[in-house]
């Protein structure tokens, strides 16, 4: 999926947030420091959270319908939030969950909200996330590892042509985080969008890097093309973009 | 015309053959990027990527939503009611069948009450669980938040009806004189103000405020009984208030269904779920 977003906030923590950024696909990382924006961008793609003003486009379709004789955003057109409901993949923040269902019966129910009701996609997600232990433990009594894998496996219902991940990778054991990271690299015609702290990994898997900060884009592009105008050497490609987000950030003070 | 506006055009004209006004566009989006030492390569072929990819746009067939998506959407939310909630409403069903059965006909107010309660408690069981992560998980459907919190409400209020229904027949076998309708009114009006209120007061103030609203509202009417007129919400047929209790009622829940509805609206546009 192609998505584009031109999109203004005044009241997200920031005094205004401002995002002009096309995603195709591929892995595009976005870092920056705490309340920047990252979450916020997530969750505005996601549409859990509406622009003042902007427009969101999603393989061509606007997602927002507008206030009459104004460029105000008045709401999500239902057609298109359907189209995206089915294509999308969101894996928030992980949080206490307070519902009192079952792992199984969560994942049924979320494939239904999301149109892809089928009991034989549940039960591969479930096999490929190492959920069947859990299947019928309550989603509040998960353990923080079971929570994120539930959150990483419930993304993957609908089969994501656009998946957005919010800190995948916080607090996992080494094996589940290779195991996430693993399943990110291995859908390369998806387009992924990773808000993460972790370096490490953005150099991973990420193909693009997007930096944001105080509710504004300061940089994306490519990895490569990072280094270079970072002027870091690729060879040893988590500390360079470690040195080259530092030297970005850096510039950007001044 | 800077020399990265240029790089820009150039990129957006030469290597991606947009007409002037997508690439007048395009530029717009592209200024709003401020990255000092960027290289000027760097940003032109960020512009002719976002060319191909505006031409790109225009060529991907969308899939398509079916009406089974969105029922099928709406029946899933009756998933949230376990097995504990349907047996919660059978006992409370039977506690005010028995209570009814031993003090007679004068009594059917208190039958009458405990249907709000179950709508109130209903109500608020869906919304609490709506809350934080997992209220982000289920506002990523084919449906808005609208619905599926008014679907949940419509089977909150259903079951209510269905408990309210089973007990009108219940008495009516019991031989009372009150005619049947006047009897199912009595139990549904309530419930639907009850239900109402409960989700109101949440979306706008809270689940703990729409409890104590919920507990306050009842107790004052099984309290003040009659002296509220015609807002004696469960007044039992014969009653000379009865039929503009009803009216009153029917205002009552209709005005809190719209405000809840405007609330969910708004929830839209807030950052945190507004039932938090």
């Amino acid at each position: 999926m192609r998505v584009a977003l031109d999109v203004q906030k005044d009241s997200a923590g920031y005094s205004h947030m401002h995002i002009t950024a096309c995603f195709g696909p591929g892995v595009t990382a976005v870092i920056g420091p705490n309340g920047a924006g990252k979450t916020t961008l997530l969750r505005m793609m996601a549409g859990l959270i509406l622009p003042d003003r902007g427009s969101y486009t999603a393989d061509g379709r606007q997602f927002y319908r507008y206030l009459p004789g104004s460029d105000a955003v008045a709401g999500i057109d239902p057609v298109s939030r359907m189209a995206l409901a089915k294509q999308l993949g969101y894996v928030p923040q992980s949080g206490i969950m307070h519902v009192s269902m079952r792992v199984k019966d969560a994942l049924e129910y979320l494939a239904c909200m999301r149109g892809r009701a089928s009991r034989r996609r549940v039960g591969q997600i479930m096999k490929q996330w190492h959920l069947e232990e859990a299947a019928h433990i309550r989603l509040a009594n998960l353990s923080p590892g079971q929570r994120r894998r539930f959150l990483v496996a419930q993304s993957l219902l609908t089969d994501p042509s656009l998946w957005l991940l919010d800190e995948p990778t916080a607090g996992l054991a080494p094996e589940e985080r290779q195991a996430v990271l693993g399943a990110i690299a291995s859908r390369p015609n998806c387009t992924a969008v990773i808000a993460t702290h972790i370096l490490e990994d953005a150099a991973a898997i990420a193909d693009r890097v997007l930096i944001m900060r105080s509710g504004r884009i300061i940089w994306h592009g490519q990895l490569q093309d990072m280094y270079d105008a970072a002027g870091c050497p690729s060879s040893a490609a988590a500390t360079a973009l470690e040195q080259a987000y530092i030297n970005i950030m850096h510039r950007n003070n001044r | 015309m800077s020399e990265r506006d240029k790089n820009i055009e150039n990129a957006i004209c030469d290597d991606a053959g947009l007409s002037k006004s997508e690439a007048a566009y395009i530029k717009d989006c592209l200024n709003a990027y401020t990255a000092p030492g960027l290289p000027e390569g760097s940003t032109a072929n960020l512009a002719a990527a976002i060319g191909q990819h505006m031409d790109e746009l225009y060529n991907v067939p969308h899939r398509r939503v079916s009406i089974g998506d969105i029922l099928s959407a709406v029946a899933a939310q009756i998933r949230f009611y376990n097995a504990y909630i349907w047996i919660a409403a059978l006992v409370i069903l039977l506690a005010g069948a028995v209570w009814t059965y031993n003090t007679g006909t004068a009594s059917v107010n208190i039958m009458v009450a405990m249907v709000p309660w179950l709508g109130s408690t209903l109500t608020l069981y869906a919304m609490y669980q709506r809350r934080g992560v997992w209220g982000e998980l289920e506002r990523i459907s084919t449906v808005s938040s609208e619905v599926a919190v008014m679907g949940r409400w419509v089977i909150a209020i259903g079951l209510d009806a269905a408990a309210a229904l089973a007990a009108t027949l219940l008495s009516v076998g019991m031989g009372w004189e009150s005619s049947f309708a006047a009897l199912t009114l009595s139990w549904l009006i309530p419930l639907l103000v009850s239900a109402a209120l409960s989700l109101a007061v949440t979306l706008r103030f809270g689940i703990s405020a729409a409890l104590i609203a919920s507990i306050a509202v009842w107790s004052v009417q099984l309290a003040a009984g009659q002296r509220l007129k015609a807002f004696y919400l469960i007044a039992p047929p014969g009653d000379s208030y009865w039929a503009a209790s009803r009216w009153v009622g029917l205002v009552l829940a209709a005005a809190l269904t719209a405000w809840a509805c405007f609330m969910l609206r708004r929830a839209d546009r807030e950052d945190t779920p507004s039932c938090e």
